[in-house]
């Protein structure tokens, strides 16, 4: 039986028709617009796709509902779109989003421009019946004529083939897309057209767009949405689920962040004053499964033992055939990965820091959904990836959010107590990761969290002074303490054991692979090799003093405080005055695959350059991330 | 305080060798080595136990307290074996096939051991074949498969129907658990039990026992 569904988010209205027995978050993803959150991928466990349910029939609240909305809110009527099945015609309203405030700047680089893809006009004599050559070995002599010698295309893709058996007769200047030895993409050219590309930084939670004239290597735009995936799950196994367990749920996923892009690129060539069919090159850096996804091929293998992925290596692609573009001229660069877990976003942002090249040894933390970290130099690179879970990304934690307006992301003392700063300066709403971080710091110094996690009792808390043990309450789940008593935002102890849990995968990361460089990386020689070749079998791993530069990267780590993230122990304290914030360096790598083929190739030399280590099979990694999980003395 | 309150404090507080010494006592007390296992050890880490279902303590604390249980259980042993005090049941234990996460398997495996039950931990990466193999050999009473990933739960269903296709189905209760594991899933590939967190678990994993008992 069909019902409709009306869905209120502010002053807007949007409906649909929906089946009776539906659930409520598959019938709200097919409405257009902004995504619903549903980071547990609508298993019914993180409570994130919380609606209001204004009129109408909704089956009764099962269990999980109970657990995650007090009675309070169930009177109200909230509900998990997630569990809730449609009974009737009903409406149903939600909170709006704030803007996404998602860091994308990255490292400026001094670079050469040699593009990948290159774009060139020709004209091509219509033939005669003294010259019955046909027009593909035409066109391939005609570009071989303007290209250096291994540039020169030896091959016509289809699409490129199918605009060309109209466009040769008619002596029209033609506009050719040249990469990897192949024609990619041609269409008519026109006068006064701009050469641009887009570098993309395809992460699970956001993809960054950056839009660069290729003449130049000047960026001309920017923007940045969340990946529209997401109401299938915040992680990278949630999406493999979807795509695996639901039918068409890879094509699903596949078509809606190829067609984002798609959008995003267009938009971007808009407000730099050109049309979309300006780009000729779009180069993607994502994590492995992003990268499958986008390219429609099944990321299962990657979600288990032994985590196998279908393809890593730089693939070159007609943006059209992807879905990435809707015109034929442009190419696409699916950049390379090194691992299931170590991909095509962290490869880049090593290219773009240029970490196979310098001297010592240097961390590369890439503080997204996943901890991706990177250990070494020229000497060679270990790289991992940790199970970090997204606490950090406000997902699992009970008032957490998203880096939006209104989420807290700064927290700290003063004399009179509690300060907290927004992002975008308005009324909180949340708390994003480095709020989170902040907050757990400051409550460790004023002794409202003790070493081992656990918030003090009522009791211990009054010994602390009145205004501290002020911030200690407690709801029906146990106790808790307030941000914003007025505003209802608080960190639960179970929110407390979720970022113990997150900042431990991180920390033993970065343990276990200073601990394996010197047996691992013994090979190579070196200044900074140490043991060196053949040295004693690692008794005693090159602590974190050895460290020359800590690179943290991804918008989160570029909003995180140093000193907050010392205290809860995420990060070592000898490395707290090397900290250099990379900023969006996957992006960064991403532009700069779109300006230099020698960035193209330093992508695949540090995948090819460093050595994956599975953490989750060694038991000094599971050792380590034990230890980790308590928080560092009170100095 | 009574010896037996001091092992349940000291293995509470993860002291090792504290309650090591403080059995050696309760044992030169004449105290009956199934009191010392029951109303000192276990005592202990069921405290720990309800406590780490409250959140008040974490995954760190269970684990030194179970270190410390362990270590107090040496001097116990061989008495326990001579007073012929049996286990509670027997339980197989192992991440499921294609699930390479061990801390969550390895404590619901230590609450259990505190709550006087044998278990038998087959690791991770653990295939359906040899779940039942190892039910088999040890005339297991429960199988406790863990995962932590939702691609991999599906594995336990292979483990269900294993236990089918080997004819054993009836008489063993299989209790599924880890992050992504709801009752409604647990229904759904027709096991017995899910727990919301590792002392539940233990706790119904004994109830399990002293009914079939």
């Amino acid at each position: 039986m069909k019902h409709s569904l009306t869905l209120r988010e502010g002053r807007r209205t949007r409906e649909t028709v929906v089946d009776a027995g539906e659930s409520l978050l598959a019938a709200m993803r097919r409405l257009d617009g902004q995504e619903i959150e549903a980071p547990c991928g609508g298993r019914g466990l993180c409570g994130k796709c919380r609606v209001r349910l204004v009129e109408g029939a909704l089956s009764p609240p099962e269990a999980a509902e109970r657990v995650l909305l007090s009675s309070a809110e169930l009177a109200e009527g909230f509900r998990l779109a997630c569990l809730a099945r449609i009974a009737g015609d009903l409406c149903v309203e939600r909170a709006q989003y704030g803007e996404a405030a998602i860091v994308e700047s990255g490292r400026r680089l001094g670079l050469v421009i040699d593009p990948p893809v290159r774009s060139l006009v020709v004209r091509l004599a219509p033939g005669s019946l003294e010259d019955q050559g046909e027009d593909e070995s035409r066109l391939l002599a005609a570009l071989a004529a303007l290209l250096p010698a291994e540039l020169a295309p030896q091959w016509v893709e289809l699409p490129a083939l199918r605009v060309l058996a109209n466009a040769a007769r008619d002596g029209q200047a033609l506009r050719a897309t040249v990469a990897a030895g192949r024609v990619i993409g041609l269409r008519k050219a026109r006068e006064g057209e701009r050469d641009l590309a887009a570098g993309i930084d395809l992460g699970t939670t956001t993809i960054v767009c950056h839009l660069v004239e290729l003449a130049t290597g000047e960026v001309l735009a920017r923007s940045s949405q969340l990946n529209s995936q997401r109401s299938f799950g915040a992680d990278v196994i949630s999406r493999i689920s979807a795509a695996a367990e639901i039918p068409g749920g890879l094509e699903e996923l596949r078509g809606r962040v190829a067609s984002q892009i798609s959008t995003m690129v267009a938009l971007a060539a808009r407000a730099a004053g050109a049309q979309a069919d300006e780009v000729s090159c779009i180069a993607v850096a994502g994590n492995t499964t992003m990268m499958h996804l986008l390219a429609g091929v099944s990321p299962d293998a990657i979600s288990r033992s032994p985590f196998i992925p279908a393809f890593l290596k730089t693939r070159t692609e007609s943006a059209m055939a992807l879905g990435l573009a809707d015109h034929p001229l442009c190419a696409a660069i699916l950049l390379p990965g090194l691992s299931a877990y170590v991909g095509a976003d962290i490869a880049a942002g090593m290219a773009a820091i240029g970490l196979a090249e310098l001297s010592g040894r240097s961390l590369f933390i890439d503080l997204g959904t996943n901890g991706e970290i990177a250990f070494g130099g020229r000497d060679g690179i270990l790289a991992c990836a940790t199970a970090a879970g997204p606490a950090f990304e406000g997902a699992g934690i009970e008032k957490g959010s998203g880096g939006v307006g209104g989420a807290i992301e700064a927290v700290w003392m003063e004399e009179d107590g509690l300060r907290y700063g927004t992002i975008g300066g308005v009324p909180a709403s949340g708390i994003c990761g480095s709020g989170l971080i902040d907050a757990i710091a400051v409550f460790l110094d004023c002794g409202l969290v003790e070493d081992s996690g656990r918030i003090v009792d009522a009791g211990e808390a009054s010994a602390l002074g009145p205004k501290i043990a002020a911030l200690r309450g407690e709801n029906e789940r146990g106790p808790l303490l307030h941000l914003d008593r007025d505003r209802g935002i608080y960190l639960s102890q179970a929110d407390i054991r979720a970022a113990q849990l997150a900042k431990a995968a991180i920390a033993a990361g970065i343990t276990t692979l200073i601990a394996c460089a010197d047996t691992m990386l013994a090979s190579a020689s070196g200044p900074a090799a140490g043991a060196g070749l053949g040295g004693p079998a690692s008794g005693e791993a090159a602590g974190a003093a050895n460290v020359d530069r800590l690179f943290l990267a991804g918008g989160f780590g570029s909003l995180l405080d140093v000193r907050s993230a010392v205290r809860i122990g995420l990060l070592p304290p000898s490395l707290a005055d090397r900290v250099i914030v990379a900023g969006n360096s996957s992006g960064a790598g991403a532009v700069a695959a779109c300006l230099s083929r020698t960035m193209v190739a330093a992508c695949a030399r540090a995948c090819e350059f460093s050595t994956y280590v599975e953490l989750s099979s060694r038991a000094d990694f599971n050792g380590a991330y034990v230890d980790a999980m308590m928080f560092p003395e009170r100095q | 305080m009574s010896t037996l309150e001091d092992i349940s404090a000291f293995l509470q507080k993860g002291r090792a060798n504290e309650t090591k010494a403080a059995v050696q006592k309760a044992i030169e007390e004449g105290i009956a080595a199934k009191d010392i296992l029951e109303k000192g050890l276990m005592a202990g880490m069921s405290i720990i136990g309800d406590k780490f279902k409250r959140n008040e303590v974490y995954v760190p604390e269970v684990l030194i307290a179970a270190r410390a249980m362990n270590t107090g259980l040496e001097p116990l042993k061989p008495l326990l074996v001579s007073a012929g005090v049996k286990s509670k049941g027997t339980v197989i234990i192992g991440t499921v096939k294609g699930d390479l996460h061990d801390i969550g398997k390895n404590l619901v495996k230590m609450m259990m051991e505190g709550k006087g039950l044998k278990v038998i931990d087959l690791g991770v990466d653990v295939s359906s074949d040899r779940f039942v193999a190892a039910a088999k050999e040890h005339e297991a009473d429960i199988i406790a498969c863990s995962a932590l990933l939702t691609t991999t739960m599906t594995e336990m269903k292979n483990v269900v129907e294993g236990f089918k296709a080997a004819g054993m189905r009836d008489r063993i209760t299989i209790m599924v658990g880890g992050a992504p594991i709801t009752d409604s899933f647990c229904t759904s590939i027709g096991a017995d039990l899910s727990s919301p967190d590792a002392a539940s678990a233990a706790d119904a994993a004994v109830a399990v026992c002293a009914k079939s008992a």
